[in-house]
């Protein structure tokens, strides 16, 4: 039986309801109220209809240049995501056994050490007098340590290295789906495996790429710890400005129109990306 | 268009040799099936002609070209697929224009080509679908004539009509047969279905155990089984266990329980000596109420029938076994059981082999 069919259906999705309402969708509309108030210089809140927090992040170009520092973060981190994870998961459809269970543990690793642990691996490698710029320098490739930490850069390879998993998984249901007799079917009728590989294969995952690229874009933008700690207050991102601003400065209504820009922006991002993919070249895969 | 020879090709999975010194030559536009239960080699040796494996041993010739270190993608072969296989991301044209972009067939000729190929399998109107809009029939043509536009030396079928319901299968058994003969393309076919090969072959090559047991024309194969395996896989046959008992010319006898004799052809290649099986198909035996002294007979008594309309099945039950008989509903009435008959049959269709030549 569907469980359409079963009135009691709801049942079973009513705790988790129930859970995203109270604890999700009413601080939401909260922080949405929250947005239209004034921030007193006394330091207080005053209630109010007005959109000054919003006109201020859109017209101040501090505030502009940190979104897009962030989006462009974030589409870096992705493309380097789709990058290393294609090829991984592509490699991962072919192992069976013990060999695939112990990639996958690999592939897995950066989601299993604590976000705070990680980074802080990655502040000692990436220091100026870290192994990475202690490789740098011992190689000649630079006369003076490249500045890895409190750069973009820092926080590129940070976000990477934890996002990966979520690409190489997407991916990996992709291709695991995917029928080999097409493979077959293309090489008879004489496509080499590269234009086997492109005609058929990388078509055919793309709903892969573009579930882990929709995870991965969405993480990055609202990522905090990496930027916080590899970033700091040298190069900030949107959702540090937003600690910064319920936490250090006490602006909440401020803080709540950054957090709601940024939620809105990358919802609009993802969808226009379905949409524009769905009616594109390769519509068809996706039905 | 060309010959395909498979000599001595071999392939082993770890422990199981799936292809075992496989030697085949299929000539310029004959149509050859593969027959046999499933794990008997038959799509491990189409997949060793395909290039999608690639031989532990022997060698396999397109035409005159020795394409056994080829890719798959050099040996210019079609292939049908049982599960059709089209690209679900491509519409019906593009399907079918692949093989001819991947070999740089200049765009103007392509659309004339698709176009033809369409029309070949008589669907003309499907140029700008994807294949989730078409039905299974529908998709295998489509399948067929991609296989088929790119003019491959080789057609390869993986029993590409099993996944269709019965009455579809019978229509396109027949115009499979009919297309493949107007291109008039060699043709090797993977089935498990004795009917689909019998009634779509020039050659029928029966395997077993990676072997091939027999090859020959589909009545050959039929009338004229090799071994008791043969006998047994294509259609059904009667089996009765005797001792050989002198021989003259082509003909044997056999010593069946209940003492009586059983003349036949002797099996080529066979000793008609020591123990032996007589085998005879149930189309063949007549129910008859005395014996004929240049027939073979056994008298028995009818266990049951079944009443089928055109034919009706019975099973007799007799001192050297128990038979089953088919026959032509002449009189309108089937013989009850219980009554007594005499199994009665030429011995022209009496195949007899040692015993232990069983596989």
């Amino acid at each position: 039986m569907k469980a359409r069919e079963w009135p009691g259906g709801l049942l079973l999705l009513g705790p988790a309801c129930l859970w995203l309402g109270a604890f999700f969708l009413i601080p939401l509309v909260l922080m949405l109220r929250l947005s239209f108030y004034a921030f007193l210089p006394t330091g207080g809140i005053q209630e109010a209809l007005q959109v000054a927090n919003y006109v201020k992040v859109f017209t101040d170009s501090y505030y502009l240049g940190i979104f897009l520092r962030t989006i462009r973060i974030s589409l870096l981190v992705t493309l380097f995501a789709l990058l290393l994870g294609y090829p991984e998961a592509y490699y991962l459809t072919g192992l069976r056994g013990r060999a695939k269970a112990l990639v996958l543990i690999a592939v897995l690793s950066p989601l299993i050490v604590s976000a705070v642990t990680r980074t802080f691996g990655w502040f000692i490698l990436l220091a100026n007098n870290g192994l990475v710029n202690n490789l740098i320098l011992a190689l000649g490739l630079s006369d003076t340590p490249v500045k890895l930490i409190y750069s973009e850069t820092g926080i590129v390879i940070g976000l990477t290295h934890v996002l990966v998993p979520f690409m190489v998984l997407s991916i990996y249901a992709a291709l695991q789906r995917r029928d080999p007799s097409l493979v077959r079917a293309a090489e008879t009728l004489g496509a080499s495996p590269v234009r086997t590989f492109l005609e058929v294969t990388l078509p055919l995952s793309l709903p892969g790429i573009v579930a882990g690229s929709v995870l991965v874009f969405t993480l990055a933008m609202s990522a905090f710890v990496t930027p916080a700690i590899l970033g700091g207050t040298r190069v900030r991102v949107v959702a540090y400005l937003v600690y910064e601003e319920f936490l250090l400065s006490l602006n909440w209504p401020f803080g709540a129109a950054l957090a709601l820009i940024l939620v809105l922006f990358t919802m609009t991002v993802v969808v226009g990306y379905h949409r524009w993919l769905e009616r594109g070249r390769w519509g068809e895969v996706f039905r | 268009m060309a010959k395909l020879e498979l000599e001595h090709i071999s392939k082993r999975f770890d422990a199981v040799l799936a292809v075992d010194r496989v030697s085949l030559s299929i000539q310029e536009g004959e149509f050859v099936s593969l027959l046999g239960p499933s794990g008997c080699g038959k799509t491990t040796t189409l997949g060793l002609i395909a290039g999608f494996l690639a031989p532990d041993g022997g060698c396999i010739r397109i035409g005159s070209r020795d394409v056994t270190a080829e890719p798959p993608y050099r040996r210019n072969t079609g292939m049908v697929f049982q599960n059709y296989a089209l690209f679900p991301h491509m519409t019906v044209a593009q399907n079918i224009a692949f093989g001819l972009r991947m070999r740089r067939v200049p765009k103007a000729d392509i659309r004339g080509k698709v176009h033809r190929a369409l029309d070949l399998v008589q669907l003309p109107h499907t140029a700008d679908r994807y294949p989730r809009q078409l039905s299974g029939g529908q998709q295998q043509r489509i399948a067929l004539a991609r296989a088929l536009v790119i003019e491959p030396a080789i057609l390869l079928l993986d029993e590409p009509l099993s996944n269709l319901d019965a009455k579809l299968r019978e229509e396109m058994r027949i115009e499979l047969r009919e297309i493949q003969r107007r291109v008039g393309i060699t043709t090797v076919f993977v089935t498990h279905d004795q009917t689909e090969a019998l009634a779509l072959s020039d050659r029928v090559a029966v395997m077993d155990h990676g072997a091939i047991v027999q090859v020959g024309s589909p009545d050959t194969i039929y009338e004229r089984p090799a071994t008791e395996f043969v006998a047994g896989f294509i259609g059904t046959t009667n089996r009765i266990e005797g001792e050989f008992a002198g021989a003259t010319g082509p003909y044997a006898t056999l010593k069946v329980p209940g003492g009586r004799e059983v003349r036949g052809l002797v099996t080529p290649g066979t000793r008609p000596a020591g123990a032996g099986l007589a085998l005879v198909r149930p189309e063949k035996i007549a129910l008859t109420a005395e014996a004929h002294p240049d027939r073979n007979a056994l008298p028995g008594t009818v266990e049951h029938s079944v009443y089928l309309g055109m034919v009706i099945h019975y099973v007799v039950v007799t001192d050297a076994g128990r038979f089953t008989v088919v026959s032509q509903n002449v009189s309108g009435a089937a013989h009850a059981p219980g009554s007594g008959v005499v199994l009665s049959w030429d011995r022209d269709h009496t195949l007899l082999l040692p015993a232990e030549s069983r596989s």
